[in-house]
């Protein structure tokens, strides 16, 4: 998907589009960062798959530890993981890096996740750079029969960016996706997620933490698919905006006539650290099976004075307290990434990006 | 210890304290008693600094230092601790991680070094112990899914840690059965230390059988109407606030 397809489908699908007109925020300029962007390093004894400006990376690719054939590059901006044949278990998880800067053109990143039957794979997505260019990536996940995929997405420091990325996932019987996502300091953001359950028992649990400060636009667009009987759903979704930034969430799902015993939740919360900052949160439920059980919830709000005060009053200063009560706010949602898929990680970016702007 | 002169203060331009003055010497356990809507509550809130209350008149001084002109850190860095009448649940955040931010945040104004992680649990356990609460407690979340008696056993198990000068008890005893109200008071009474002063503010003569005080005063239309011994809770308990209006003090 080129980022002229993208601007094309935002003209087309207006609605899903409204909160974050895509052409008209594209259009202010700006100018890249004096300050350097630190690179990303892979854990010890992961795998690393490298981009560079949208393009495989050789160089800072770690590919020896990867079963063979699971990894392949088609053509310049493609690429292709498979875990194949019957219950193979990759326990290493694997790093993706995409690295942005502006000796090249960005070019959007195309990349085919597939499962067999009884699989499992852990990803971790890094996200990280200083190009003032779109980064685009697109990612198509398949999960066959019984097969689980732990999708973790963190983004660094990449505060000029623009990042745009669409992630469709089918889910087949008994199989599991299970998707954090830490977004931050860009620009603007546009974060896709659609999910389709498509056989008997089928589960996705989504969860996402976003961090908006300055005139930052970050935007979340989850839609899950109830397609077959007793699948499972779960969104969580927390926000913190300070200064003049804008978040959207919109979390949409569907259950189709034959999807009867589905199990879905949703919440969205949100916390406004500044009188100017807004948020924009749209739930939506399509339910067309009369037994379900879905529930859907959505707060703004700001941090509780009377805790703050509690806090204060025990020798924190207000920016400590806010701090630890922002942390415990986000935490909820951290706390569903296990050790290994990047946990560390997200808890030094979160309390990085406090330390920045509380 | 603690000095308070002619003490002024509002809400929302509404006056609440009209001149409130007391002394209170290191060591000295006072109750301040009164009738709902006396200013009991704004005392203890004026005295920790929360936003909201505004002083108009009067000075409040701790060991010489001007403590309303301190942010409610700086107050408890300055040794005042306020044991509230409702605490506050925490969701998300452990009482170890809270105690620990909040002892180093207080170490650190006060020039001390900060404990690390093996000194801090050390001493936590050690505090627990002295108030015979589990170390379970020390692993759940501040005060969420705690009964009335285990919120204030919590806060006392803070006052143990903190170590401060002044402990300000804000109605202690509300919703707290007998059995909670003797655990809490033996707590309070454990931490009772000759350069410790405490302040208990309550509307019931109960609580004060088990803090035994030194001075009773009588707080009324945002003053000070009588200073006595603990006979005046007695007293108090007896005839009702009705005969401390300011017309018949």
């Amino acid at each position: 998907m080129t980022l002229a397809a993208l601007i094309e489908r935002s003209r087309v699908q207006k609605e899903s589009w409204r909160y974050t007109p895509l052409e008209k925020l594209l259009a202010t300029p700006i100018s890249a960062p004096d300050t350097a962007v630190q690179p990303l390093v892979g854990e010890a004894g992961h795998p690393v798959i490298a981009f560079r400006n949208g393009r495989y990376y050789a160089a800072t690719s770690r590919l020896e530890k990867l079963p063979v054939g699971m990894f392949q590059v088609e053509g310049d901006n493609a690429c292709r993981i498979t875990v194949g044949g019957r219950h193979c278990l990759v326990t290493t998880p694997v790093e993706l890096h995409f690295a942005y800067d502006n000796t090249a053109q960005a070019e959007p990143v195309q990349l085919y996740i597939e499962l067999g039957e009884s699989s499992s794979l852990t990803l971790i997505e890094h996200h990280a750079g200083s190009a003032t260019a779109p980064h685009v990536v697109e990612m198509n996940v398949t999960l066959s029969a019984q097969a689980k995929l732990r999708h973790s997405k963190l983004m660094h420091q990449q505060a000029v960016a623009v990042h745009l990325t669409r992630t469709q996932v089918s889910v087949a019987s008994g199989a599991h996706y299970h998707h954090f996502a830490l977004l931050k300091d860009a620009r603007l953001t546009r974060h896709e997620v659609d999910v389709r359950l498509q056989g008997l028992n089928a589960q996705c649990s989504l969860s996402g933490v976003m961090l908006l400060a300055g005139h930052e636009h970050g935007d979340a667009t989850w839609r899950v698919t109830h397609e077959a009987p007793q699948g499972t759903s779960n969104q969580l979704f927390k926000t913190i905006l300070t200064e003049s930034a804008r978040g959207v969430f919109q979390g949409k799902v569907i259950v189709a006539p034959d999807a009867q015993k589905t199990d879905s939740q949703q919440l969205s919360r949100a916390l406004l650290l500044s009188d100017q900052a807004e948020m924009n949160a749209k739930p939506e439920l399509q339910i067309d099976a009369d037994d379900v059980s879905c529930s859907h919830g959505s707060t703004v709000g700001d941090l509780d004075d009377n805790a703050l005060f509690y806090l204060r009053s025990r020798g924190l200063s207000d920016a400590a307290a806010r701090r630890l009560l922002l942390r415990a706010f986000a935490d909820e949602v951290v706390e569903n990434l296990h050790a290994g898929e990047g946990h560390e990680v997200a808890a030094a970016l979160l309390e990085e990006w406090f330390h920045e702007n509380v | 210890m603690l000095s308070i002169k002619n003490l002024h203060a509002e809400i929302d331009g509404k006056p609440i304290l009209k001149g409130l003055d007391l002394e209170i010497k290191a060591g000295e356990v006072h109750a301040i008693m009164g009738p709902n809507g006396a200013g009991k509550s704004t005392l203890s809130y004026v005295l920790s600094g929360r936003d909201g209350y505004t002083v108009t008149e009067g000075q409040v001084l701790l060991n010489g230092q001007d403590v309303l002109s301190m942010k409610p850190e700086e107050r408890a860095a300055a040794g005042v601790f306020l044991a509230f009448q409702y605490p506050v649940e925490i969701p998300g955040v452990t009482n170890m991680n809270f105690l620990k931010t909040a002892l180093n945040s207080i170490r650190k104004a006060r020039g001390e070094s900060e404990l690390d992680a093996m000194q801090m649990l050390k001493l936590l356990r050690a505090k627990a112990k002295l108030l015979g609460m589990s170390e379970e407690m020390l692993k759940r979340a501040v005060n969420v899914g705690f009964s009335g008696g285990e919120k204030k056993r919590n806060d006392i198990l803070q006052m143990a840690v903190l170590e401060p000068k002044l402990c300000v008890l804000d109605e202690t005893d509300s919703g707290l059965d007998i059995d909670a109200l003797k655990v809490v008071a033996e707590g309070v009474n454990t931490l009772r230390a000759a350069d410790r002063s405490m302040l208990v503010i309550t509307h019931y003569q109960r609580l004060l059988d088990y803090i035994k005080p030194d001075y009773v005063h009588v707080l009324a239309y945002g003053r000070i109407q009588r200073s006595g011994g603990p006979e005046l809770a007695l007293e108090l308990e007896a005839k009702g606030y009705a005969a401390f209006a300011p017309e018949a003090a």
